[in-house]
This record gives C-alpha cells, structure tokens and sequence, in this order.
C-alpha cells in the first residue's frame, strides 16, 4: 500500500499540471474512489439477475408429451348384447338363426365403428330370461348391457323395446324379422343413421354445457287490446312437463329454471292474412319466422348468471290477429312452434277467443298440456336426444319421456364429444404456449392442465378397472376433462404480456438509463485510464 | 364514438339483441358537460339521427377500455366475477364482427390516451378465439389513420378485414359540426352507415355489394379488403351473416 502512494505521489509530481484531471486534485483517496466506483458497479451488477427475474415471465414446463400422446388413445365405448332366442325355435332352428345373427351382427360391427366408436360383445342365453321381459320392472339394469329376445306374437309389431330390452316378434318360427341388426343399430347409435338424425337435427344441438338455464316466458303480443292470457300454471305444467326429462338429463346437466309474463312484445313485421275455405288466418312466412324474435324489445332472461340460456316462449298474438299460425310446406307439419337452432323454442298458442275487447284469460294446466309437450320436445332437440327410431315401439315412453336406448346414446354422443374438446383444448394450449412467446404459464394452469389429463385418462380402457369402465362414469370424467381443460384455456393469468416492437423498448428505456448509465461509464473508464497511466509511469521508472 | 354507436345502431337494427353486442365506449361524450346537446350523439351535423337513443347498452365505458381487458374480452380469459354482459360468449358456430375505431398509425390503434394495441396483439388473440373455437367466422373493421396495416398480421382462418385507409394514409373525418366544434363521424363509417341505412334484417345483399361502394373520392382514403384467409366467396355472404341475426329456423317432426 505504501508503495503504491509513493509511486502515485511520484507520477503526480512528475505529471505536472498539465495532466487536468480531476486525478491531480484528489478528494478521496484512490483507493476509497475505487471503491465507490466499485461499490456502484457492483450494485448494478447484483442488480441484472435480479432485473432479470422480475421482468422474465413465468413459463412453467407444460406436460407436452402427455398431452401429444392424447392424440393416439382412443375411447371405445363397451356395448354388451344379450341374445335369447327363447324356446319357440327348435334345436335346428336355433342353431341356424343364432349362426345367422352372429354374421349380421359382425357386420354391424364393422358398420359403426366410426360414430361413436363401439366395442360390441355378444353372448347367447337361452333358459335364464321369462316370458316377457317387459312384464318385470327391471329399471336399475347396468347400463351399456342390452337384451334382445325373441318371442312369439300375434300382432305384427316387429320391435317392441322397454328399459333396455328389445323384444324382436316373430310370427312364425321359420322367418324371423330380418332387420334386427338396422333396428339395433338404430336404437344403439342413432347418429350415425343418415335417415334419422339428418343434418338439421344436427345443427339444432346446442353446444355441450355442464349448466344451462331454462327461461320460459309468456309474452302476449299485445294485452292492451284485451283477450290477453295473464298468468299460467307454470309451476305446475314445469313440474308436470318438463322436470321428469330434466330429471333424467341429471347425469348430463344441471338446470336452472326461471319463468316470466310479460304483456306487450310487439312484433318487427305483419303476419299476412290468409283466408281459406271462409277461415281466416295470420301466417307467419319462413323468412318471418327467422326474425320473428325481436331481441332488441324483449327482455327474454335475467342474465344472473354466465350459463347458456335455452330460451321458450309461448307467444299469445293480439286478440285483433288471432289464429296465427306458422307457414306449413307439407301436410302434417306442425303450425304451431318451430324451433331456432341453439337457441330454444317458440310455441303460438291461440286462444280460442279473439276480437278486441274480450276478456283476458288465465292458462291453466290443461291448456298448457300442448304447449309444454312441445317445450319438452323442443328441449330434448336442443340437447341432443336422438330421435327414436320409428320401426321400434317403445311401451315405456309415456313413463320415461327418454327411453334408456336414447339415453345411452346420448351420454356416449356427449362423452366423446367432450373428451374430444378437451383433448383439443390441452393441444391448444400448447400449441398457443410455445407459439406466443410472451404467455405465461402458471402452477394454476399446471394444475389444471394435470387434472384434465388425469380425468381423460380415466376414460380410457388401459388405466380404468373394470368397475369404473360404466358409461356414467366416463361420462362424469369426460365432464371433468371439459371444464378443467377450459378453465386452463381460459385462465385470466393467461393473458400474454403485450407485444411491443423494439424499438418502443428503446424508446423507453433510453431516456431512463442514459442518464444513470453515463457517470457509471465515466466514472469507470477514468479510473482505467488513470490506472493504465501510473502503471505506464511505474514500469518507466522501473526500466530506468 | 359516433362511428362506434353508428355500428351499433345499425347490428341492432338488423336483430342483434344486446346481450350479444360488447359496446366498448373509452369517453362518455353524450353526457359530457361540453356537449352542447346533452344525451345525444348524432351521426350527421342536420342531427336528425341520434345514435344515443333511448335504448343503449354499454358494456365497457370509460377507463374500462383498455387494451388489456379488450384482449381478455376477445379471449375470454376474464376473472371468473365478470358479469355476462361483459364476456363474449361465442363458439364454434358464432360469426364474430369486431368494429374498432380510434386515432391510430402504422400497426396500432390508441386505447384512451396512453396506450395503444398492435396488430400484433389482435391477431395473436384472434388465433386464440379461433384456437378454442370462439369463432367460425369472423369480419374486422377498423376505421383509423392507416387502417389497414391493423390486419396485415392476421394470421389465423377464416377472418375477413377491411379497413378505412392505406399506409401513410389518413383516414378523414366526414364533416364538422360548428355547434359543437368538433368532427362528427369519419367518412369511412359515415359511408357504410349510409349503406347500411337502407338495408333490414331480411335484405340479401352481400358483403361484396358493400365493399362495391368503397370510393376513394368520396371516403378520401383507399379502403381495403382482406380476404385471402377467407374461404367463402363475398358475393356469397350475406351482410346479415355478421351484421344481423337472421336465424335459421326448423320445425320439429310432430313425433319427437
């Protein structure tokens, strides 16, 4: 140290006052200076991490292998069929016609293996099955195991289902019914039949939802001309009407019903008057149809909650425009509702009294019985219930409204449904993750994303037992994969940081750091310099 | 704020409901205390249409507008407290039409005074609601200085953009209203409301008779199109496939 004072005097002294730097003046002592200068640095230098972590986006590592691996499992949904051919066949007979089956049902099950895809299993039992099967009430049987008996009859009435029996009759023991397959097929795997689940019936399905809130509305057209309906049972008619199927969709969804009156919702167009055979009435053609509802003067929900809403009016027109019926294309259509895909349904219901000035009315359960009926039907297409296959009389739908056949396929139509979205929503997770830089990637989302793989993987044969592999409970792990899936995606922690070009970044960094920036840089380069100097002077004085 | 309530008198008029439209306003001008004619907005210096009407639903006002929450609102990746009038609850088979309006410059538009969204920013969120299939179709508008530099970054399918002007181009205001002092609609809009005008909900024109009516002269600027990750040929869509709610309707079988 001494030494070091001893040359810098000696470098000073030889340096003369020519050298104007602030070196020759110096408040603090060298080795003090550098170590503020050093001190300053040093900060700057501790800080850079620490810089770099704060303004580094969390990006936690996402399961992507997992995930790329979704694409090969594939859900295959068990059908087991249960044939009794009874005793009305003898031994020959028997052998023959169960041989028969045998063949069309591998055709069949080489048929639907696209939609949904099926494992069929088929076992043959004779002795173990009454009579008529549909005589015990067996309403607690497994689901995915069906049964199909052959029984003699006397009315000619192919198919007759009840629960989840098919009961196939047969006339005469050397002809059986030869579609037994198609019907199966159809009761089975509804959507994949062209014929009865057409492209319309499709596009009626509302999207999949765990939640959906029912609103149904009583909107007079106009009350102020009398002959209005002012209030409904609607407690009862829901009760009557509309809980059953809610309560069989259970599995599936949760609803949340809410009802309203309303007396004025006047229209955005006329109806055309149409008189025919002395009758007259308003018809709303194809086009009104399709802006028949007036969104911008109908309050239809309340809008509490974030749940989709199916929409049912029952539109009472004014007394001065009574009856009003929909535009028919064929005989037969119905005149009364029609239904707008997604969205929900309308039903017209005419009171039999019309004229202004008559006097208003109150619907009672019974004149509620059509327009509900219709609600359920128009319910049930919104949500998907396949049509039921008219070659099949079912004994039981009065009692169930949706028959297990329906039932069965639908929750099969929604699992893979469900097990798909959220399948492609992990996909774009990572596919939006590893595009968009700047993403970033939380353990909240991690979780997420863990959980709806845990949940898909339990709907796949590999990992599941046996008593687990039921279609409920595939259908509740698929429900699962949905909305944890989407919650991942929708995850507000999600929100990638803003783009900015860089030369923003500049823009705004410059001024801030440039005035910080240029006493640390001179501060630094001076001492450098004054150091390179005292040792040029100090090896000088060395070589003389 | 003209050109925004002018659009959205105009989607609401061809039978949008307003549950369905977001309404993004950053400056309450109607009830401005400057404003000469309190609670109204009018499209045209004659004030005969007052765009504010008595019926307005808006979703987002004020210092609400940011950037961030409008790509929150696009992606839908909101707080789960945010009521339903302010979420976009679009999916697979929703057409989408998004208007944005605003002092703006080569790939941006300003939000408020402070901040401003890049095109970048919408097409990466864009590619987010196409991801999760929040759209099936959607159509861009965007009336700004430069507009259409706002939709050259898209990248994602199924979108179709137009905008007010070209790069290093101005997008001018129609005319002033010497009562109030200030401009009232920017020509670009002021057109296509023209347009839209005469149209109702059950009318079959097609997007490609509007964007026939572009005229350089008369909007001052060179409107453009994007449709090049559109698959539908324009004179095919119908205005009302973005702009009105024309709903298929079907009756059911009388067996269901």
């Amino acid at each position: 140290m001494a030494a070091v004072y001893t040359q810098k005097h000696e470098a000073q002294v030889k340096g003369g006052p020519e050298e104007g730097l602030s070196l020759s003046h110096p408040v603090h002592s060298d080795t003090t200076r550098r170590w503020i200068v050093a001190s300053y640095w040093l900060v700057v230098l501790l800080c850079l991490p620490v810089w770099y972590y704060m303004t580094s986006i969390e990006r936690l590592p996402l399961p992507t292998e997992r995930i790329g691996l979704l694409e090969g499992k594939r859900v295959t949904f068990p059908i087991k069929i249960d044939l009794d051919l009874g005793n009305q066949f003898d031994s020959v007979q028997r052998g023959m016609y169960a041989r028969g089956m045998e063949e069309d049902l591998s055709l069949l099950k080489q048929q639907s293996i696209d939609f949904p895809p099926l494992d069929f299993e088929f076992t043959f039992n004779a002795d173990r099955h009454p009579v008529d099967p549909c005589l015990q009430s067996e309403t607690d049987e497994a689901e995915d195991s069906y049964y199909v008996h052959f029984r003699m009859v006397d009315v000619d009435r192919p198919f007759v289902t009840c629960g989840r029996h098919l009961v196939v009759g047969v006339k005469d023991t050397l002809r059986i019914p030869l579609p037994v397959t198609d019907a199966i097929r159809d009761l089975v795997a509804p959507y994949s039949n062209q014929k009865l689940h057409p492209t319309a019936a499709e596009s009626r399905i509302a999207q999949y939802s765990p939640t959906y809130r029912l609103a149904f509305t009583l909107l007079n057209e106009d009350a102020s001309v009398g002959g209005a309906a002012t209030g409904w049972e609607i407690h009862e008619a829901l009760s009557r009407y509309i809980h059953p199927t809610l309560t069989q969709l259970r599995d599936l969804h949760n609803f949340t019903v809410e009802s309203q009156v309303q007396y004025f919702g006047g229209l955005t167009f006329d109806p055309q008057l149409e008189v025919s055979d002395g009758v007259q009435r308003w018809t709303l053609s194809e086009e009104q149809m399709s802006v028949f509802i007036n969104s911008a003067e109908w309050t239809l929900t309340s809008g509490v909650s974030n749940d989709p809403v199916l929409h049912f009016i029952l539109f009472v027109p004014s007394a001065e425009r009574r009856p009003l019926v929909t535009h028919t294309t064929f005989v037969g259509q119905r005149n009364d509702s029609f239904v707008l895909p997604q969205w929900g349904g309308v039903v017209i219901h005419n009171p039999p009294i019309a004229g202004q000035g008559s006097p208003n009315t109150f619907l009672s359960l019974h004149d509620l019985s059509g327009p509900f009926n219709t609600f359920r039907a128009q319910l049930a297409a919104l949500l998907g219930v396949p049509h039921f296959t008219p070659q099949v009389t079912a004994l039981d739908r009065a009692k169930f409204g949706i028959t297990p056949w329906q039932l069965d396929a639908l929750k099969r139509r929604r699992s893979l449904e469900n097990i798909a979205n959220s399948a492609d929503a992990l996909r774009s997770i990572v596919h939006l993750v590893n595009q968009i830089e700047n993403m970033p990637v939380g353990q909240d989302v991690l979780g997420q994303v863990d959980g709806a793989l845990a949940a898909l993987d339990a709907t796949t044969p590999a990992t599941q037992e046996q008593s687990s592999r039921s279609l409920s409970h595939l259908l509740a792990h698929s429900i699962d994969a949905l909305t944890l899936s989407s919650q991942a995606f929708f995850n507000p922690g999600m929100i990638g940081l803003l783009y900015y070009p860089t030369e923003h970044k500049y823009a705004v960094y410059t001024p801030l750091f440039a005035p910080v920036a240029v006493p640390l840089v001179v501060a630094l380069v001076r001492d450098l310099r004054g150091w390179r100097a005292r040792r040029r002077a100090a090896s000088k004085q060395k070589t003389e | 704020m003209a050109n925004t309530l002018g659009m959205y008198r105009t989607v609401k008029r061809l039978g949008i409901p307003d549950s369905n439209i977001i309404l993004m306003l950053a400056d309450d001008v109607a009830c401005n205390a400057r404003n000469h004619f309190p609670g109204t907005v009018f499209a045209n210096a004659d004030r005969k249409l007052d765009l504010y009407g008595d019926n307005i639903e808006v979703d987002y006002r004020g210092y609400e507008v940011t950037v961030e929450n409008f790509i929150r609102l696009l992606t839908g990746r909101v707080s789960p407290t945010l009521p339903r009038s302010k979420r976009l609850l679009t999916d697979a088979r929703s057409n989408v039409f998004v208007y944005m309006t605003g002092h703006g410059g080569a790939e941006f538009l300003k939000f408020q005074d402070n901040e401003e969204i890049s095109a970048f920013d919408i097409a990466d969120a864009f590619e987010q609601m196409w991801q999760k299939r929040r759209y099936n179709e959607l159509f861009f508008m965007v009336d700004t200085c430069q507009a259409n530099t706002m939709y050259t970054k898209f990248y994602s399918p199924n979108i179709l953009a137009t905008g007010s002007s070209e790069l290093k181009e101005n997008s001018y205001s129609h005319h002033n209203d010497a009562d109030i002092g200030v401009a009232v609609i920017d020509s670009f809009t002021h057109y296509i409301l023209q347009y839209m005008e005469g149209q109702n909900s059950t009318s079959k024109t097609t997007l490609q008779d509007l964007f026939a009516t572009y005229d350089p002269v008369r909007i001052k600027s060179h409107a453009g199109v994007r449709s090049d990750l559109y698959h539908r040929p324009l004179d095919q869509v119908r205005i009302t496939d973005f702009l009105g709610a024309v709903s298929k309707v079907d009756v059911l079988p009388l067996d269901y």
